[in-house]
């Protein structure tokens, strides 16, 4: 047990990492994906279509693929990042990637009504969308971020390959130390499950309880709930 | 060049291929764990799904492949197939439970007033009514699939970015690399929607009739 707790310390530095990699690659990757969220919404193909294709390429390659063209195909055109930056771009996009359509989902299914609600007060655009539309789609979307964050958490395990000394990372090179593999890989493992299971458990509840399944229905769903009456505040 | 990264689609396939029939086996025996009468056993069913999807899935590839070098040593693909479909398996077993989630109370009801034997329920009620949304999540798991069968060049399988990673190292071209297998993983990935998209249409269309 003391054995644990003092190879647990030693993963540490790992787990602090880890943790740093998937914060900064959230702070990087979920403003991006609101925004795209937020172009979407546009008529204009000029603005739509650009944005579809990335993101259908983006959805089409591994996680995995995303990061070698980032930290190796990236200084072929002069742009040198860092192994952590370089990690951190690759996870951002591929999060923006699979959460911008949720966003989009959720905001197109706002009711026009609250929209022309805030004109009729004769709100800006800006707060209209701050303040009524994002409020209620986020929330509404609240489920699915959160289980596509652990997913970009979990995530980070890959960034060892370019060169950061992450928690699986680190479980690697004590496995190679003292050829105990099952062991340490085990141990890292335990802490991923024990950071992700929370979260994951935090994502299904909140899904339940707004009576959704999954999948757009399940989203469907909850956005008309979210639409109804106590979710509207009026700015 | 094209001809030498090629080679991995069938690597690429095989490795999916192979763990979406673990993770499709597995998991239907643990969405039918989570349906049975015993608490315990639902909850321990419960406990697998957490687990499973509590670990990422390069650290499951890991565990199969170099932690059990000891006591079961596994070549790299095989491990590569078993690691990817337990992580699967609770991907599944959710999907499972989702469908039969949508069935309508009222036919499950209708089912259990006609005394059907359990078999029977599942095989001519719920498993027909909700075959086209467990075609549409299933699609999209395999594809899910795909893209992290990528992950098994970490362990030396030479799939389709296997091969790409070598092409970088001797050839100094990583770009072009990287684009040629990008285009093939898309077209895989179309190649498994489309006749799942057909499939779905069918099943929808004959439930309508």
């Amino acid at each position: 047990m003391s054995d644990l707790l003092h190879d647990l310390q030693e993963l540490g530095p790992g787990i602090v990492t880890t943790l740093w990699l998937t914060v900064l690659s959230f702070v990087l990757g979920f403003p991006l994906a609101v925004l795209v969220a937020i172009a979407f919404q546009s008529k204009h193909k000029l603005i739509t279509a650009p944005l579809v294709v990335a993101i259908e390429i983006l959805r089409g390659m591994p996680a995995l693929l995303t990061l070698y063209f980032v930290y190796y195909g990236l200084p072929e055109q002069g742009i040198v990042l860092s192994a952590t930056w370089s990690a951190c771009l690759a996870f951002a996009l591929t999060f923006v990637a699979y959460t911008a359509p949720i966003i989009a989902a959720a905001i197109a299914m706002v009711p026009a009504a609250h929209v022309e609600a805030g004109e009729a007060l004769g709100l800006g655009r800006t707060t209209i969308t701050l303040r009524i539309v994002l409020p209620q789609a986020l929330r509404a979307a609240l489920p699915p971020l959160i289980s596509w964050t652990v997913i970009l958490f979990q995530g980070t395990s890959l960034a060892g390959w370019v060169g950061t000394s992450d928690l699986f990372a680190m479980a690697k090179s004590q496995g190679a130390q003292d050829y105990r593999y099952l062991y340490h890989l085990a141990v890292a493992a335990g802490v991923y499950a024990a950071i992700s299971i929370p979260f994951l458990a935090l994502a299904a509840r909140l899904e339940r309880r707004r009576g959704g399944g999954s999948g757009i229905r399940g989203l469907a769903r909850s956005l008309r709930r979210a639409a109804g009456p106590s979710a509207v505040t009026p700015a | 060049m094209i001809e030498f990264l090629a080679q991995g689609i069938g690597t690429t396939v095989q490795v999916t291929f192979g763990a979406f029939v673990i993770a499709a086996l597995l998991g239907a025996i643990v969405a039918g764990i989570r349906r049975c009468p015993f608490a315990f056993l639902r909850w321990l069913g419960g406990a697998y799904v957490a687990l499973v999807r509590g670990v990422p899935p390069v650290a499951w590839l890991f565990l199969v492949f170099f932690g059990l070098q000891d006591h079961l040593p596994l070549e790299p693909v095989p491990a590569a197939i078993i690691a990817l479909g337990i992580a699967g398996s609770g991907y599944m077993a959710e999907i499972y439970r989702a469908a039969l989630e949508a069935v309508p109370a009222g036919q499950v009801d209708a089912a259990d007033a006609l005394a059907m034997s359990r078999w029977d329920k599942y095989r001519l009620v719920m498993i027909p009514s909700t075959a086209g949304l467990l075609a549409a999540s299933t699609a999209s798991y395999v594809i899910a699939l795909l893209k992290d069968s990528a992950l098994a060049s970490l362990i030396g399988v030479m799939e389709l970015t296997g091969r790409a990673d070598v092409y970088r190292r001797y050839y100094n071209e990583p770009i072009l690399a990287f684009a040629v297998i990008a285009v093939f993983y898309v077209g895989l990935s179309v190649a498994v929607a489309v006749p799942a998209r057909h499939l779905e249409r069918r099943i929808l269309r004959r439930r309508a009739a």
